[in-house]
């Protein structure tokens, strides 16, 4: 079998992007600590860098089909091993980014600990202080990833998309998903259903997102719903020049 | 049965008929010729084999089970396109190792040594090599797989006069070696004339030929004379084509001629394989 | 050594054709040793299969043979063996061509003999 090698390559292929995406936030976060000691401003705040990761990973997951599966095809690879590797190094990465960000969090703790400047995860700038010690950062980690795997799998699925569809295709759902989330649902939530298409949306979102645990849950689903739709548009993915 | 079978395969991009009810074995450890003109389908046909595009009816076989999306077969055929399909920023060293990693019987030694052979430099990055280089370094990673079934599609694309000449004789030389099978799809036929043990000649997506060279080629020859003496004599054969020159004819016939039958004033040739290729696939001269 | 692709005789005819050639020149002497299959095909460029048969026409016919783990060796008495099957095609090719043309211009045998003399002299 190949997904050994096949994953070894997925995980090699994105050490890069990943490097340099911290090195990006490290220099931000100097930056922001050395303003902090040299520049008098009065006061501030550093709220959840947990999201740049969720939305890096996004742009991350847009850019893991293409490459790597004519890569793959040249290999002798097999389009489900291609599915499972990028599966399991989606897994993997995700982990470890929620990881390194809950370090980067702990240690932003630490050092922002002035009445001027302060610190808070995602987590806790999102839902407020869930308990504390070990339990609050395992939810935190937990929370982080499942929100990573959902950014990275919708990345991914958009990308596989775009893959599979012909150049008309293409410029139907560019135009159409924006048009039809900006203007068209809002013209007919505003004049045909009074807001009651908005009211529901928002309820349905408080509904997913209300907690950190329903927020988990609804990530780990969207997640999986994303995959399910990749899969078939992997099966049947030919190598286009 | 130990080959490489494909079976009634059909392909259709939308009206066009790509391939039609293609029927080959190719057996272990022969060379092969795929001909064919431009636009032909060997390239379809080569990446239907390979699993890359999907065939419409049919399927592809090695040794009896499937190769589609079964790693078993695919990691026992390697395919070097037209195409690169490595990525943006990959270097040649990197590609020979990540080629490892696939195709664990892929031999680094004679990588790095056919490439120093060629003048290819290992830390160049794939994208920035010319067409020849590129052809080169796809050349040399598809060689060194050591894999039983090697596919290369336009091997020489590019490739001066002298990196062509060196490439047959690696060719050979890894064959003598690790003998497999090697299917070459290729324009240059006068080059691999002598290479090729198995020709299959592929027009319009259909097989029009499909044997030994050597049975081919002893079933034509070339007859040439005065106009009326080579009309004479060809008037019961099968003739496939004809030039004439001033009062002297060419008549190319399928069939085998004793040499002591031939009429004083006539003279017999064979016919190379180009030639053949050329004839068999002009229009005039396709075989229904 | 050159090969031609549309000559009529197979590749591997004439590659057998083309060794005997070198061992009657005496490129290669008796109890020398050939060059091996891959290297014929290697500067041929030409299948080791087709190389392995025209070998295999020498072997049958005596004139080389195979020494163990070392490879293929001109036998003692093949330059002999050559002269003599050459003799016969030489008289196949040439002389009863000769003698058919002679006939044909009512040349006499004197003549004949007189104009090989000759060029013999010459």
């Amino acid at each position: 079998m190949n997904i050994k090698a096949a994953l070894k390559y997925r995980l090699y292929d994105s050490k890069k992007p990943i490097l340099i995406y911290y090195l990006a936030i490290a220099g931000l976060l100097l930056l922001l600590f050395t303003s902090f000691m040299s520049i008098k401003i009065s006061s501030g705040r550093v709220n959840g860098m947990e999201m740049a990761s969720a939305i890096f990973l996004f742009v991350f997951g847009m850019n893991s089909f293409k490459e790597s599966f004519r890569l793959f095809m040249q290999n002798g690879v097999s389009r489900k091993t291609v599915f499972v590797s990028q599966l399991l190094s989606a897994l993997i990465i995700c982990a470890t980014m929620s990881l390194i960000d809950n370090i980067i969090s702990f240690l932003n703790k630490i050092i922002f600990t002035s009445d001027r400047f302060s610190y808070t995860g995602l987590i806790e700038q999102i839902y407020g202080k869930q308990g504390s010690g070990i339990s609050m950062a395992i939810l935190s980690f937990v929370f982080c990833f499942s929100l990573n795997l959902a950014f990275l799998s919708l990345g991914f699925l958009i990308t596989t998309l775009y893959y599979r569809m012909n150049k008309g295709q293409k410029i139907a759902v560019s135009i159409g998903v924006p048009a039809l989330l900006y203007v068209i649902l809002p013209v007919l939530d505003t004049i045909l259903f009074k807001k009651a298409l908005s009211d529901a949306f928002g309820k349905l979102f408080s509904f997913a997102f209300g907690s950190p645990f329903a927020s988990i849950l609804s990530c780990i689903i969207l997640s999986a719903v994303f995959y399910c739709f990749c899969w078939p548009l992997i099966k049947k993915a030919v190598v286009r020049d | 049965m130990k080959c490489l079978s494909v079976d009634n395969v059909t392909k259709r991009f939308g009206d066009i008929t790509a391939l039609s009810g293609i029927n080959l074995d190719f057996y272990e450890n022969k060379i092969y010729g795929l001909l064919g003109r431009n636009g032909a389908g060997k390239s379809t046909l080569l990446n239907i084999i390979t699993g890359r595009l999907f065939a419409d009816e049919g399927s592809v076989t090695l040794d009896g089970t499937p190769v589609i999306e079964n790693e078993k077969n695919l990691s026992r055929i390697f395919m070097m396109s037209e195409n690169n399909y490595y990525p943006e920023s990959m270097k040649v060293s990197e590609a020979f190792g990540w080629t490892k990693e696939f195709y664990p019987s892929f031999d680094m030694e004679r990588a790095y040594d056919l490439s120093e052979r060629f003048g290819l430099s290992p830390n160049k990055k794939i994208k920035s090599l010319s067409t020849g280089y590129s052809s080169i370094f796809k050349l040399i990673t598809a060689l060194s797989t050591n894999a039983p079934y090697i596919l290369l599609d336009e091997p020489v694309l590019g490739l001066d006069a002298n990196h062509r000449d060196l490439f047959y004789k690696v060719l050979i030389e890894v064959y003598s070696e690790n003998p497999a099978t090697f299917i070459i799809s290729t324009h240059l036929i006068e080059e691999v004339s002598g290479i090729v043990e198995g020709v299959v000649v592929i027009d319009a997506g259909r097989i029009i030929c499909n044997e030994s060279r050597e049975s081919l080629l002893s079933r034509y020859c070339c007859i040439t004379g005065a106009v009326s003496a080579v009309d004479a004599f060809v008037q019961d054969k099968k003739v496939i084509a004809s030039e004439t020159l001033g009062g002297l004819k060419n008549a190319y016939i399928e069939g085998t001629v004793v040499k002591g039958s031939l009429p004083e004033g006539l003279n017999i040739s064979g016919i190379d394989l180009q030639k053949l290729f050329i004839l068999l696939t002009n229009k005039g001269g396709r075989k229904q | 050594m050159q090969l031609n692709f549309d000559d009529e005789r197979p590749i591997f005819i004439q590659i057998a054709e083309q060794i005997e050639d070198a061992i009657l020149s005496g490129a290669f002497p008796e109890e020398s040793q050939i060059p091996s299959t891959t290297e014929i095909s290697v500067s041929y460029k030409i299948n080791p299969a087709t190389a392995l048969k025209g070998i295999s026409i020498l072997v049958d016919s005596g004139i080389v043979y195979k020494k163990r783990g070392l490879g293929m060796f001109v036998a003692e008495g093949a330059v002999e063996k050559l002269r003599n099957k050459r003799k016969d095609e030489f008289y196949e090719n040439y002389v009863s061509k000769l003698v058919r043309e002679a006939k044909r211009l009512n040349f006499s045998k004197e003549d004949i003999i007189s104009m090989v003399e000759r060029g013999f002299e010459e």
